[in-house]
This record gives structure tokens, C-alpha cells and sequence, in this order.
């Protein structure tokens, strides 16, 4: 931060003047009719994203995902042109899982039930004593195909009959303004998973701001409590219901002993949350992904670095449980310092990310005990009122309504 | 802790008493070995590593990390298990995140190291 004067106290709600500044309602955590709005019209028709093409590199590489609140199994699979195909993971005949495991290689999948047998593509093969059917045409018994696209390496899947958007219109300026990172740069990743007893959203709302930062993270991002400025966003961007939001740089990053061994052969995390400035920086060069987090609408959060890169997935399983898995990418370990200096990283991160999920099953305790009806939010959870008016705008169910449960927007 | 001797490179004898315990490959692994432990004795373990791990780095890169013989790959182990602690000794002064989730419902249950050489790299220094 500069030795200026703070910000002023309502920048935010003065340029996105659209974006509510009332209290948000909480019956939004805990509400049957919007979380099946929310099934229907986000996780229904929207493309979300599910992974990373590294996870399947080569042809018959497969994962299998499942987005529960469609009660969808997705194969995701790499097919014998080195496309990416996703398949809904439903045998044709009567209905059985093709694939059991949750990845793998394989060069066909076939169900266990009667022996049907799939393609890489998804195009039905074989099918056992196949004279015994009638007017039967194997070419109209592939496994049923789910959208897939890839954008820089991340597979997105939309449940949709046809998507409202292909997926490059659907990123919108996020795609474009983030096609340059060199996110093959860091193909080395870590993929933590786990459930959590909260609605998708509260997730969500804890990737959307810095406000908790100096406070939950107060043990590990030190830098947070020398510089009081250092949480206040240095700027935000909304397109097509996506969010980008950037932090500022600090002065200086005070390592730990431990941390101090890996920065000298490679990048550490909370010195990259920081960004510090180097010297080589000049004061009028823009600074090139301090740190940057975007929002992909709905279930995405894309955070870019100097050096490494972070995800976040999240998919709701019902009202009150959450699918979340985090994924951290660094470049290739050139020696072993290098390797310990991830490791710090990765405990770094992984450590704060405790912290983090510990508040969320509580909220959501409280909410459904409907201890609170409103949360207050201020300027700089602009990211998070955004997020809000966006999901009323999609559900036609007004988040900020106090009164009425079901209000529409 | 029991020490068996010559597990580690020459130079490194004074680290062999925490070979058995904390030169685990794996960070789910290390964790585990974090959380059975006190703070008093991950405090003990700390002390006597943290002017150790800049040397063992040292000796470490001046090798290759992909033929690491036995005795490198546990001193390469060690570094990692101060990686693990050194939260609970620089940041928490105890064992666990303070109010943080229990970290068992939370690890590593995926990594890519090169998605080129993934088959010959995975499973190693996770």
C-alpha cells in the first residue's frame, strides 16, 4: 500500500451503485424453494467446472465426478483422438454404473450388469447375445453425452440439453483476461476434498472477501497485522455474473525460519499472497498477478499468483452439505529445496484453509437455528453483495428481501 | 525414540533418533505423526532440526532428486516433516489449527506431479 490517505469508506458501493448495500438476508441458507431454484437454474443449465485436463493426460485416462443435486455420475475421459468426452455414467440398457471406480485408465467401459461395452467416445461396441434384441441399432445406444468444453486445461461440464452460452462466451471477459497466465507453467498439483455440513454458498462467501483475512489467518499471514491496509481490495470487476477481485501488495514479508529455507529456491505462498514488491519493480509498471482471485459463476474460484496458482470447487449435495475440493498448482520442483519450499506452501495454505472451514459449518448451524435474519455486509464484501444479486437475478427469489422468505427479486 | 544407526548420509548422525518417526514419504503420512504428537515434543523435534534442514538442503540438491538412494530419501523426508510442524511451533504453539476443522476430514487425496511423466512420478513426495 502507498503511505497515502485509506481509501474512501464506500468506493465500491459508489462505482457498482447497482449492487445492494442493504443486509442480506440469511433464510437464504437454509431455504427449500431456493435451493431448488438454485438446482434448476445454476447447477441445471450453467457449465461448471470439474477438473483439469491433467487429471486425464492420456487417452482411456478417465475421472468420474458426480454432481449429486442432478443425482448425475459424469465419466470424464479422454478419448482415442485425445479429445476430453464426458458420458453420463448410466448404461443404456436398464440403467447400471458403466464405471465403479472414481479413476483410472481403460480402453473400454463395460457395465457389469449384462456385459454392455462402451468407447472411449461413448459409442456402444458390444453387447452380448445382441441377435436376441429386437429392431435393435447399436449406434443409437451410446452412452449419453454431457457437454464438455476446456478452457486453458480446466473442464467444464453444463447438464443442459443445449448451453444457454458455448463456454468461451460463457467465461466472457474472465476467459479473456486470463488466457495469457501460464497456468501450464504449474503443473504440479495437490487436490484436497472434503464434505462440509453447510450450503454451498456460505463456501462460496468465504473466497469472496479479504475482510476475515488479518482475523481467521492471523497466525499464518502475519503480514495481514503489520500492514492494516493490506486487506482492502485493490480493485474489483464484474462480467457475465463472474467476479475479479485483486489484492494489494505489501512493503515487506516477514518469514518464519522455516519458511525463510524454501523462499530462496522457490516462491512461497504467503510471500506471493503478499506480493512484495522487488526492487526490480518500478512504481509506474502494472504489477503482473500480485494476487488476483476470480469468481467463475457458479461453483469456480480461479486464484492467480506470481509463481503459483490455487482452485476452489464447490457443489452442493443438498441444502446443507457441500462437495469442496481445493487444488494447489506449482511449477515443476527443480531440486529438492525446491520440493520443501511447496511443502511449506502447501501446509501454509492447507493449515488456513482449517481455519476456514470451520467457520462454515458453524454459520450454517446458526442459520438453521435462524439466530440471525440478516447478515450486515460492508464495502469491501462487494464481491460477496454481488454474488448475492446474481443469484436473485438467476432464481427470480430476491436475496436481500428480509420479509418474505421466497420474495421474489 | 529409538535410533538405528546409518539410515542417514554421512554428516546427518545427529538427526538418526528422529528417522523412525518423522521420515514418512508421504504428507498424510507426516500429518498423522503431527497430530499423535504434544507440542512439548514437536518444540523438542523443532529445536533440533531447524539449523539442520539448511545443510540437508544443501547436501540434497547437490544431488539428483529423482535417484535419491535410501539414506537421501529419508533426510529428504525429514525436511518435509518440518514443513509439517513448524505451524504448530511458529504460528499456533499447539499441535492442531486453533479452532480449525479436525485435519482429518481434510488431505491430500490427489497429486499430479508432471502431467508428462505422471505414471513414473506419482506416489513419491506426496
Amino acid at each position: 500500500m502507498t503511505e497515502s490517505s485509506p481509501p474512501p469508506f464506500h468506493r465500491f458501493a459508489e462505482q457498482f451503485s447497482d449492487i445492494p448495500r442493504s443486509p442480506l438476508a440469511t433464510w437464504i441458507y437454509d431455504s427449500d424453494e431456493l435451493f431448488e431454484r438454485e438446482r434448476n437454474e445454476i447447477f441445471g443449465k450453467m457449465w461448471l467446472c470439474i477438473g483439469r485436463d491433467d487429471q486425464v493426460p492420456k487417452t482411456g485416462d478417465f475421472f468420474v465426478k458426480d454432481i449429486h443435486v442432478h443425482k448425475a455420475s459424469v465419466i470424464v475421459v479422454r478419448d482415442r483422438d485425445g479429445k476430453i468426452k464426458a458420458h453420463h455414467n448410466v448404461c443404456k440398457h436398464r440403467g447400471n454404473k458403466v464405471e465403479w471406480g472414481s479413476s483410472g485408465k481403460c480402453r473400454a467401459f463395460t457395465c457389469k450388469f449384462h456385459g454392455w461395452s462402451y468407447k472411449l467416445d461413448g459409442t456402444l461396441a458390444d453387447v452380448p447375445d445382441e441377435e436376441r434384441f429386437f429392431g435393435f441399432d447399436k449406434s443409437e445406444n451410446g452412452l449419453r453425452p454431457v457437454h464438455v468444453d476446456v478452457w486453458r486445461g480446466f473442464i467444464f461440464v453444463c447438464l443442459a440439453e443445449k448451453p444457454a452460452l458455448p463456454l468461451n462466451e460463457f467465461l466472457g471477459e474472465f476467459g479473456q483476461n486470463f488466457a495469457d497466465y501460464p497456468f501450464e507453467a504449474y503443473p504440479t498439483s495437490f487436490t484436497y476434498r472434503a464434505e462440509i455440513n453447510c450450503n454451498w454458498k456460505i463456501v462460496t462467501d468465504a473466497f469472496q472477501e479479504a475482510y476475515h483475512v488479518p482475523h481467521v489467518h492471523g497466525k499464518v499471514l502475519t503480514d495481514y497485522h503489520h500492514d492494516p491496509e493490506l486487506h482492502l481490495l485493490e480493485s474489483v470487476s464484474f462480467d457475465k455474473n463472474h467476479a475479479t477481485f485483486a489484492m494489494p501488495s505489501a512493503k515487506e514479508h516477514r518469514a518464519t525460519p522455516a519458511e525463510a529455507l524454501g523462499l530462496q529456491h522457490t516462491v512461497n505462498i504467503a510471500a506471493a499472497i503478499s506480493h512484495v514488491e522487488s526492487d526490480e519493480e518500478s512504481a509506474d509498471q502494472p504489477k503482473l498477478w500480485g494476487f488476483v482471485g476470480n469468481r467463475v459463476f457458479p461453483n469456480f474460484f480461479c486464484d492467480v499468483l506470481d509463481g503459483l496458482y490455487f482452485t476452489h470447487e464447490i457443489l452442493p449435495i443438498s441444502k446443507d452439505r457441500t462437495w469442496y475440493e481445493h487444488r494447489m498448482y506449482f511449477a515443476e520442483p527443480q531440486s529438492a529445496a525446491a520440493v520443501y519450499g511447496q511443502e511449506i506452501s502447501k501446509i501454509m495454505l492447507r493449515d488456513a484453509l482449517l481455519e476456514d472451514l470451520s467457520t462454515l459449518e458453524h454459520t450454517q448451524s446458526a442459520m438453521q437455528g435462524r439466530v440471525l435474519d440478516r447478515f450486515q455486509l460492508q464495502d469491501e464484501e462487494i464481491v460477496l453483495r454481488d454474488f448475492y444479486k446474481t443469484i436473485g437475478d438467476v432464481t427470480d427469489m430476491d436475496c436481500f428481501n428480509l420479509e418474505t422468505e421466497g420474495g421474489t427479486a | 525414540m529409538t535410533a538405528v544407526a546409518n539410515q542417514l548420509p554421512k554428516g546427518f548422525e545427529d538427526l538418526e533418533k528422529y528417522v523412525e518417526y518423522w521420515a514418512k514419504p508421504t504428507e498424510n503420512e507426516r500429518r498423522l505423526q503431527r497430530d499423535a504428537n504434544d507440542i512439548e515434543t514437536i518444540k523438542i523435534f523443532y529445536d533440533d532440526i531447524i539449523d539442520r534442514i539448511g545443510p540437508a538442503l544443501e547436501y540434497l540438491n547437490a544431488r539428483d532428486m529423482n535417484a535419491f538412494n535410501e539414506e537421501e530419501t529419508k533426510l529428504f523426508s525429514l525436511t518435509l516433516s518440518l514443513a509439517e510442524i513448524a505451524p504448530c511451533v511458529e504460528w499456533y504453539n499447539q499441535v492442531r489449527v486453533i479452532d480449525g476443522v479436525v485435519p482429518e476430514r481434510y488431505q491430500v487425496d490427489m497429486v499430479i506431479r508432471n502431467r508428462l511423466a505422471r505414471e513414473a512420478n506419482e506416489g513419491v513426495f506426496v
